[in-house]
């Protein structure tokens, strides 16, 4: 079971890049058998949301709700994993999590409790419209999200100009040693579904 | 049951005779292995005891405190590097909703419910719309930074159900009932008692 963590600040467009990814995976494998992607969706609301996109879509969704899986809901996180891999085997889990989370420290937890033994690769979104700006309230917080990370999305590049993209960019870029992308994840940009195919071929030869 | 039968379900740890005057300051941690013997993997097990004597700074009378912490089930997480900020959350009983909830984490104040409406689809989607606007504005006045404001509404189509007891199946026919809502909205600004405020205000037309 290999598991990709998608993170990223609130807002910036997480959910829009889970879809190609999970289409992507079941692409990368031969099409049409969609029980090889679970979804795990951690919302910090006890009300969720995110999930009426992502069971209509015909993906195993596990919900998390009311919490943080990288801190107060960590326990359910493992809970979860346990279950899915009794439960539906799938080679691959899409861990979403909260706009709150920090990714990394999810990540070290699977590592420990799986003993190194699982694939799991760190992806996460930014909006690079609400960079600057956030950046001053929740500035800690984004940087440690994004310093980690194996891959970074700039998203919504449709909606910025490109001042703002490559000063974000190279914000991002001095920040981690990750692979750093553009996309426009809701929009007609081209390209995101060829890198996200990418990104799923990347993590494949890690195994 | 009543809020004090429904905090003692709730919480494996002390509270006052009501409930809800309490922090979680106090926190002491038991450290011990454990094998997970189905997978085989190997985890540490943390015991969170809670002890909560001061006053929560809440002055509302009709919720229930909801801690985050899971003390069913105990695998190991770091706190390494960082402070992780939650607090515990509030569920408050309004009339006509199904869940209204306000919590803390991280510095943002989380705000999220879930109703049924009976409204059609259009109307509805449409009240929705100005209401998170008009929660949009309110937010911008105060110079509170919107973290997301989400929310759907899941329209609820005919239902046919089918029942027989031996002796020939009865199939009825049932015209679609109330439509769902949900709402998120988390926040930075805004104390929770103030996001519940406007919230239950700006949404009292759905």
């Amino acid at each position: 079971m290999r598991l990709l963590i998608l993170g990223g600040f609130l807002g910036t467009g997480k959910t829009s890049v889970l879809m190609p990814i999970a289409r992507e995976i079941v692409e990368a494998a031969g099409g049409g058998d969609k029980t090889r992607v679970a979804i795990i969706e951690n919302e910090i609301g006890q009300v969720g949301i995110d999930t009426a996109f992502t069971e209509g879509a015909g993906f195993t969704t596990t919900e998390l709700f009311n919490g943080c899986v990288c801190c107060t809901l960590a326990a359910s996180l493992m809970d979860s994993l346990c279950q899915l891999e009794k439960d539906v085997n799938p080679e691959w889990v899409i861990l979403e999590t909260t706009g709150l989370a920090r990714p990394h420290d999810i990540a070290e937890s699977i590592k420990r409790y799986y003993d190194e033994q699982m694939n799991t690769a760190v992806c996460i979104t930014v909006d690079v419209n609400r960079w600057s700006r956030l950046k001053k309230v929740v500035g800690e917080l984004l940087f440690e999200q994004v310093t980690n990370a194996d891959y970074v999305f700039l998203n919504k590049i449709d909606l910025a100009d490109p001042e703002t993209i490559a000063s974000v960019r190279k914000d991002i870029e001095d920040l981690t040693k990750g692979k750093v992308y553009e996309i426009s994840a809701v929009s007609d940009v081209p390209g995101t579904e060829k890198l996200c195919l990418e990104i799923v071929k990347e993590i494949i030869s890690r195994d | 049951m009543d809020d004090k039968e429904l905090m003692n379900t709730e919480h494996e740890h002390e509270h006052e005779e009501h409930g809800h005057h309490h922090d979680h300051e106090e926190h002491e941690h038991h450290h011990h292995d454990h094998e997970h013997e189905e997978h085989g993997h190997h985890h540490d097990h943390e015991e969170h005891e809670h002890h909560h004597h001061d006053h929560c700074g809440c002055e509302d009378e009709h919720h229930h405190h909801h801690h985050e912490h899971d003390h069913e089930h105990h695998h190991d997480h770091d706190h390494e590097g960082h402070e992780h900020h939650h607090d515990h959350g509030h569920q408050y009983e309004v009339p006509g909703y199904r869940v209204f909830e306000t919590h803390n984490h991280e510095g943002a104040t989380i705000c999220s419910f879930e109703k049924d409406v009976n409204e059609e689809t259009s109307v509805l989607v449409g009240k929705m719309e100005q209401c998170i606007k008009a929660l949009e504005q309110w937010l911008d006045e105060t110079e509170a930074t919107i973290g997301h404001v989400k929310g759907y509404v899941k329209e609820a189509g005919p239902i046919t159900t089918f029942s027989t007891v031996g002796c020939g199946l009865n199939i009825e026919n049932h015209e679609g009932g109330s439509a769902a809502i949900g709402f998120a909205s988390i926040v930075f600004g805004p104390t929770e008692e103030e996001l519940k405020e406007k919230v239950e205000q700006i949404f009292q037309v759905l």
